[in-house]
C-alpha cells in the first residue's frame, strides 16, 4: 500500500513537471476561475448561469481526469494503474450521479408525497400559467398544516401547496404565491439551486466571496417575487402570503 | 394546601393548551382552523398561521386527529380531539411515573409503596 502510494506520488510529480500538461491544467483552472466569476452576474438568465457552474465544475474536474488519464504503466503497474484510475474517475463520476439525483430522483420522491389538488387551486395555477404564456404545470397537495408552497422541475414540472397554506391564505396571496413558483419553473431557478448548493458544499465559507449559494438563491426569490408584483400590479400580496408563510 | 394546577396549562405552551381547550369546549367534535382562531384570538392574541402550525404539531404528537374536506375555499383539515381532558391528564401522569421507574427502577417503585399504601 505505501509502495502504491509512493508510486503514485513519483506519477504525480513526474505530471506536475511536464510543461505542456501544466498548461493545460492552468487553462482550465482559468477557465473555471472565470466561469464562476461570470454566474455571480444577475445580468444574466438562471439558464445561463446554471451552464456557467456545469462549465465552471467540468474545468474545475478536468485536471483530474486528465492526470487519471495519462497514468501508463511505464510509471506504476497494471494493477496500480488501473487501481489509481478508478478511484479517480469515482471523482466526477459521483459529482454527475449525486447532480442527476438532485435533478431527477429528489423531485420524483416529492411528487410520491402529493395528493391530488382540488379544482379551485387547479383552475387558479391553469390561468396564472396562461397569463405568464407557459404551459400548466401539475399542481399537487401536501399533507401538512404547516404554511408552506414550493416547486419541483425534473421530468413533470409540479407546484406543491399544503394544506395549511390552502387554510391560511387568501384568494389573492395564493395568486401571489402560484405566480412566484410559476416564475421558479420559467426561469428554471431549480436546475441552478441545484448545481449551485452542489458546489457550495464543497467550498469553504471563505470562498463565499467567489461562489455563494444562498446569494444566487436570494436573486432568484427576488426575481419571483417581482414577478408577481408584475403580475398582480401590487406587493401587498405578496408580502402578505410570506407574512403568514415565514411568520 | 397546595393549590392543583391546570395540568393542560402546565404541560403544554398557552397556545397549545388553548386550542385543546376550544375542541374540547366542542366536545371534541370537529373544528376548522379557522373556527379554533376565532375562538381563541381575544384571550390569545395571535396569527391564524400560528393556530395552523400549532394545531399542525399537536397532530404530529397525536393529541388531535385530522381528516381533509373540500369545500367551497378548496381543501381544508377538520381537527377534532384524540382523548378527553381526563384521559389527557392521566396519559400524562402515566408518562412521568413510567418515566420515574424507569430511570430509578426499584427505588422509585419502594418510594410510591411507602408513601400511597394505605
Amino acid at each position: 500500500m505505501f509502495g502504491m502510494s509512493e508510486h503514485v506520488i513519483q506519477a504525480a510529480a513526474a505530471f506536475l513537471s511536464d510543461g505542456t500538461k501544466m498548461t493545460l491544467v492552468g487553462a482550465s483552472l482559468f477557465v473555471a476561475l472565470a466561469l464562476v466569476l461570470a454566474s455571480r452576474n444577475n445580468a444574466f438568465s438562471a439558464r445561463a448561469k446554471t451552464a456557467f457552474l456545469y462549465g465552471h465544475l467540468a474545468f474545475l474536474l478536468f485536471p483530474i481526469v486528465f492526470f487519471a488519464a495519462s497514468l501508463t504503466c511505464k510509471e506504476l503497474g497494471m494493477c496500480e494503474v488501473s487501481l489509481t484510475r478508478s478511484l479517480l474517475f469515482t471523482i466526477p463520476i459521483a459529482a454527475i450521479l449525486a447532480l442527476a439525483g438532485g435533478l431527477f430522483v429528489v423531485p420524483l420522491l416529492h411528487r410520491a408525497r402529493g395528493l391530488p389538488a382540488d379544482a379551485r387551486t387547479l383552475k387558479m395555477v391553469r390561468s396564472c400559467a396562461r397569463e405568464m404564456g407557459m404551459a400548466a404545470p401539475d399542481v399537487l397537495v401536501v399533507d401538512s398544516g404547516k404554511p408552506e408552497a414550493y416547486s419541483v422541475r425534473g421530468l413533470k414540472p409540479t407546484i406543491f401547496v399544503s394544506v395549511g397554506m390552502l387554510e391560511v391564505l387568501s384568494k389573492k396571496e395564493l395568486e401571489a404565491v402560484v405566480i412566484h413558483e410559476l416564475c421558479h419553473l420559467k426561469e428554471d431557478s431549480h436546475a441552478l439551486k441545484n448545481v449551485a448548493v452542489f458546489l457550495g458544499s464543497f467550498y469553504p465559507r471563505a470562498m463565499a466571496a467567489l461562489m455563494s449559494p444562498s446569494a444566487m438563491i436570494s436573486a432568484e426569490e427576488n426575481k419571483a417575487d417581482g414577478q408577481a408584483v408584475i403580475s398582480q400590479k401590487t406587493a401587498a400580496h405578496i408580502r402578505a402570503a410570506k407574512s403568514k408563510i415565514e411568520p | 394546601m397546595v393549590k392543583q394546577l391546570d395540568i393542560v396549562q402546565e404541560t403544554l405552551s398557552p397556545l397549545e393548551s388553548a386550542i385543546l381547550e376550544a375542541i374540547w369546549q366542542t366536545g371534541g367534535g370537529e373544528s376548522k382552523v379557522r373556527d379554533i382562531y376565532q375562538k381563541i384570538k381575544d384571550k390569545n392574541p395571535c396569527a391564524q398561521t400560528s393556530v395552523a402550525v400549532t394545531l399542525d404539531r399537536l397532530y404530529q404528537r397525536k393529541l388531535v386527529g385530522r381528516k381533509i374536506t373540500t369545500g367551497r375555499g378548496g381543501l381544508s383539515y377538520i381537527y377534532f380531539a384524540q382523548m378527553t381532558k381526563e384521559e389527557y391528564g392521566k396519559a400524562t401522569v402515566k408518562e412521568a411515573v413510567d418515566r420515574l421507574v424507569e430511570r430509578f427502577g426499584s427505588a422509585a417503585v419502594a418510594y410510591f409503596n411507602e408513601k400511597y399504601q394505605k
